[in-house]
């Protein structure tokens, strides 16, 4: 299905991401995304470090799946996962890791929990957001 | 082995008594990520982190066919708590049989102790507009620490333990 970020899962995802990637045999490494480089209607573009990228390296290059949700206040407030594929360009000292999404999930606990939002209609799925929340990050 | 700081143990508490927000990361058999955010964490002994299964889906599905698993600090993050766990771990659901032992601890002594835990940590300080409505509680995660990594800012990777 295709994805549409609305503006507010844009918002928060700027502050930054915890990222889950696994080996092919499932073995998890997460990692911290504090800068992102641009955020489009369903890509986002992570520049990381090398420390930062050195975690997921090993996995990222035998996997591309990445999960992924928004790091400190984004925890409580942003209540979404997003899921795609990565891919990875270096630029000087930057790794920039490009995740095209293809899935996305709300998190919020109770009744919503693991709703697929990618599979609601665009303009529904920000109605249907906006019902919920519409607090940007400060 | 492992052993948890104190510092970890107090981090490592739910949100409204000065512990932190956690992410909790799996993945399926076949290595499809999974991460999602978890309110009640708590420790126990010394190389044991526990999570309430209360609304867990794919997280759960993953840990029945996948015991690998990473517990990150969330929120406040750049805090001094800048940890990531990482071990094995198993949803000890109610069912089990209570002398069912993952890695030292039973079924029973921590559905004993952290089975309802709506009841023992009511989520006071969780705002309104994301606290559930209904507590639905089925098990608690408890994950085996084995390793311990920093996400320190430039220090990101860097084993601890």
């Amino acid at each position: 299905m295709t994805v549409k970020l609305t503006d507010r899962m844009k918002s928060w995802v700027k502050i930054g991401c915890h990222l889950n990637v696994a080996s092919k045999s499932g073995v998890p490494f997460v990692t911290v995304a504090r800068n992102v480089k641009s955020v489009s209607d369903d890509e986002v573009v992570f520049a990381l470090s090398r420390d930062e990228y050195s975690v997921i390296e090993s996995a990222l290059s035998e996997n591309p799946w990445v999960a992924f949700g928004v790091s400190r206040a984004g925890g409580i407030r942003a209540c979404y996962q997003f899921k795609g594929k990565g891919t990875v360009n270096k630029e000087g000292d930057i790794y920039n890791l490009t995740v095209k999404l293809s899935e996305l999930y709300c998190t919020k606990p109770g009744c919503y929990a693991g709703t697929r939002l990618d599979l609601k209609p665009a303009q529904e799925c920000e109605e249907w957001e906006h019902g919920l929340w519409t607090d940007l990050p400060k | 082995m492992v052993k948890l700081t104190n510092e970890m143990k107090e981090g490592l508490r739910v949100p409204g008594k000065g512990g932190s927000l956690v992410y909790l990361a799996t993945s399926s058999a076949d290595g499809k990520p999974n991460i999602a955010a978890m309110r009640y964490v708590d420790t126990y002994k010394d190389d044991k982190i526990l999570i309430s299964d209360m609304f867990l889906l794919k997280t759960k599905t993953n840990l029945k066919e996948n015991p690998e698993c990473i517990i990150a600090i969330c929120h406040p993050l750049d805090s001094g708590r800048d940890w990531v766990f990482k071990g094995k771990a198993i949803d000890f659901e109610y069912g089990f049989p209570p002398d069912f032992d993952w890695y030292g601890v039973t079924t029973k002594e921590i559905l004993d102790e952290w089975g309802d835990w709506h009841q023992k940590e009511p989520p006071d300080e969780v705002p309104p507009d994301v606290v559930y409505s209904v507590p639905a509680q089925r098990g608690v995660v408890v994950l085996h620490v084995e390793e311990i990594y920093s996400i320190e800012k430039g220090k990101v990777g860097e084993k601890l333990q």
